[in-house]
């Protein structure tokens, strides 16, 4: 068997990480980060403005800081999913829907059931890990590509949302798309009061560690990179390609279902239509951190604080947070074709 | 008992093949795009991306012009445009065809969300001049049975599956393997423009932030299920149009508390599809590798 440093698949250049090429990385989001100012003169609108309402909306003030904060920690879970997937050779594009059925069974288990937080992040941890294992079950069983299979339950999940917040998980008053707002022994608890700041920005901190841990100091994490990196000399290695598979994408899939339930637990208090859009923005957030879950946590905030401050760039400069995206998807391009990021295939 | 009359050929069954057609016209154009792409070894998960882009520039081009025709140019510039993107990317700088699909997608639904909306507050409202659908159809029409026998039976189509089967040999037999697949992922791109321009030319009137909601998606697994055969992708793009319309004709029966589990029908249907087809699929042998000599 080879040593594990042998068989360490792509390696992608990152900021944080040690020993990648880090000049080369900062060149790309600077490059990134140049053409957002065009992209909102194409809007017909002051770059200038734009670019002080969004470093105003991600960092103005501690409220502020504290709001990117709330929205680097589902970014983080979902990161540290696709990042995790991707090392075991699933290209998990399904951590959208996978939060979603974690926040749904959380908004289940929290404002109907009114369970304690604990329970209610488990089960949403659960149906995470459940609704990943349906496309692992038939990219492993049946062959069927996960990267179609996780959109498609993507899709499905978002309308099996909609159907529980106007039907059986309405809330009381049955007026809204929404559920009731959970019961305080249901919810996270806040770590700044008046903000959306929560306590899952410790367990955020926790999960990195344990999946950087998992990967890379234990023999179940080397299997799984194994696997990923060439399942066929895996498979001629004597390791069972498909079940380590399994293993890891049941594993990404509770750490999207967790990320889902602690929003609904901690940040949004109640589930209403509409999908996250995280589990998306997640792919930049692993590649940018080099597959490694500790460049997530870096990569994650500056995804976050680009949220918050696209957000407050709607609202205060007029410019659609939405292009946001073609930032990530350039960013991606960038990390697309950056050395050694290659399909071993 | 049911009363006949709900399956009368004049009210319901004629109406729900007409629709199914409709629905079938974009995931059709979309899926033989990929086809040929494929074929060449090219997988470009971007379709989604690139009907963005041709739905955007459809109905724009088609409002400043007032013209439908320059709007549908406009449609394949812009499919074919994100389309060059993905093959410099993917085929020239031999960039991971999964990440990059991936990247195209996202920057395509920010830059055509950013520009509609930018567009919408200086026009006001931009309708977009349409075309009838048995346009699209037609089109759809001449070229499944042109692009099964171009692949089949011409020396362009044997070069293009000798690229997507065995590149190496290929260019050991004189064939330009970057150049085939550069023709065939900006085709594909074309047509996903043409799938885009349906959506917002003629099937709606106007563009809408991520109009296309998955059906590039879609069309990818109506290639696996059409085995790579343009008529294989036909069946399977009624199919899916037929699963899409009859949400239409089902919505009043079943109530608005269900109508979110309707709307799941297609994307249920295509794992069901994946799971049934997939595995025994004659996929190219090269899809989705870069070539390098």
């Amino acid at each position: 068997m080879p040593a594990p440093h042998e068989i360490e698949p792509r390696v992608l250049p990152s900021l944080l990480v040690p020993g990648a090429p880090r000049l080369y990385a900062a060149c790309f989001l600077l490059f990134a980060f140049f053409l957002l100012p065009l992209v909102v003169m194409l809007a017909g609108r002051s770059p200038l403005e734009a670019g002080a309402a969004l470093v105003q909306g991600a960092a103005g003030n501690p409220s502020r800081l504290a709001e990117s904060l709330s929205k680097t920690i589902p970014l983080v879970m979902t990161g540290l999913s696709v990042a995790l997937a991707f090392r075991a050779g699933f290209f998990n594009i399904g951590a959208e829907g996978q939060m979603l059925m974690g926040a749904l069974a959380g908004a289940a288990l929290g404002a109907k059931a009114q369970w304690p937080a604990g329970l209610v992040l488990l089960g949403g941890a659960l149906a995470g890990a459940a609704w990943a294992l349906l496309a692992g079950v038939l990219k492993v069983r049946r062959g069927a590509p996960e990267i179609i299979t996780t959109i498609m339950l993507n899709y499905i999940a978002l309308q099996l949302v909609a159907f529980a917040v106007q039907g059986p998980l309405q809330e009381a008053a049955r007026t809204q798309p929404q559920t009731d707002v959970l019961p305080p022994q249901s919810q996270l608890p806040a770590l700044l009061p008046d903000t959306n700041l929560h306590a899952g920005l410790l367990i955020v901190l926790a999960c990195a560690g344990v999946c950087w841990w998992l990967l890379f100091r234990t023999e179940r994490g080397f299997l799984w990179r194994a696997a990923g990196a060439n399942p066929l000399a895996a498979r001629g290695a004597g390791i069972d390609a498909g079940r380590q598979t399994l293993q890891a994408v049941a594993l990404c899939g509770a750490l999207s279902g967790l990320g889902g339930a602690m929003e609904v637990a901690g940040a949004t208090k109640q589930l209403g239509m509409g999908g996250f859009g995280y589990g998306y923005t997640a792919i930049a957030v692993a590649l940018l951190g080099a597959l490694n879950p500790l460049g997530v946590l870096p990569a994650a905030l500056l995804f976050g604080m680009l949220d918050a401050g696209g957000k407050a760039m709607e609202r205060t400069a007029g410019v659609p947070s939405v292009a946001v995206s073609v930032v990530i998807g350039i960013l991606i391009f960038a990390l697309a074709v950056a050395p050694r990021l290659r399909r071993t295939n | 008992m049911i009363p006949m009359e709900i399956f009368s050929w004049r009210d319901m069954a004629l109406p729900m093949m007409l629709t199914a057609l409709a629905f079938a016209m974009p995931l059709l154009l979309a899926a033989l795009g990929e086809l040929v792409g494929e074929r060449a070894g090219v997988l470009n998960i971007g379709l989604e991306g690139m009907m963005l882009g041709g739905a955007w520039a459809g109905a724009t081009a088609s409002f400043a012009a007032g013209s439908a025709p320059l709007g549908l140019l406009g449609a394949v510039a812009a499919g074919m445009a994100l389309a060059g993107v993905f093959a410099l990317l993917t085929i020239t700088l031999k960039a991971d065809a999964v990440v990059a699909g991936t990247g195209l997608n996202l920057f395509a639904l920010g830059l055509t969300g950013t520009l509609h909306r930018a567009l919408g507050e200086r026009w006001s409202e931009v309708r977009s001049a349409t075309l009838p659908e048995w346009v699209f159809a037609l089109i759809g029409a001449v070229l499944v049975p042109l692009l099964w026998w171009g692949l089949k039976s011409t020396r362009p189509g044997l070069q293009l599956r000798a690229v997507g089967e065995y590149p190496a040999a290929a260019d050991t037999a004189g064939v330009r393997v970057s150049r085939v697949r550069w023709r065939a992922t900006l085709f594909n791109g074309a047509l996903c423009g043409l799938a885009g321009a349906f959506l917002s030319m003629s099937h709606t009137d106007s563009f809408g932030e991520n109009m296309t909601a998955g059906r590039g998606f879609i069309a990818l697994a109506i290639v696996i299920f059409g085995r790579w055969n343009p008529w294989g992708a036909l069946g399977g793009a009624l199919l899916f149009g037929a699963a899409e319309g009859s949400q239409f004709f089902l919505q009043s029966k079943i109530g608005t508390t269900f109508y979110p589990l309707l709307l799941a029908l297609p994307y249920a249907l295509t794992l069901l599809v994946l799971a049934g087809f997939a595995g025994r699929s004659p996929a190219p042998a090269a899809l989705g590798q870069a070539y390098e000599r």
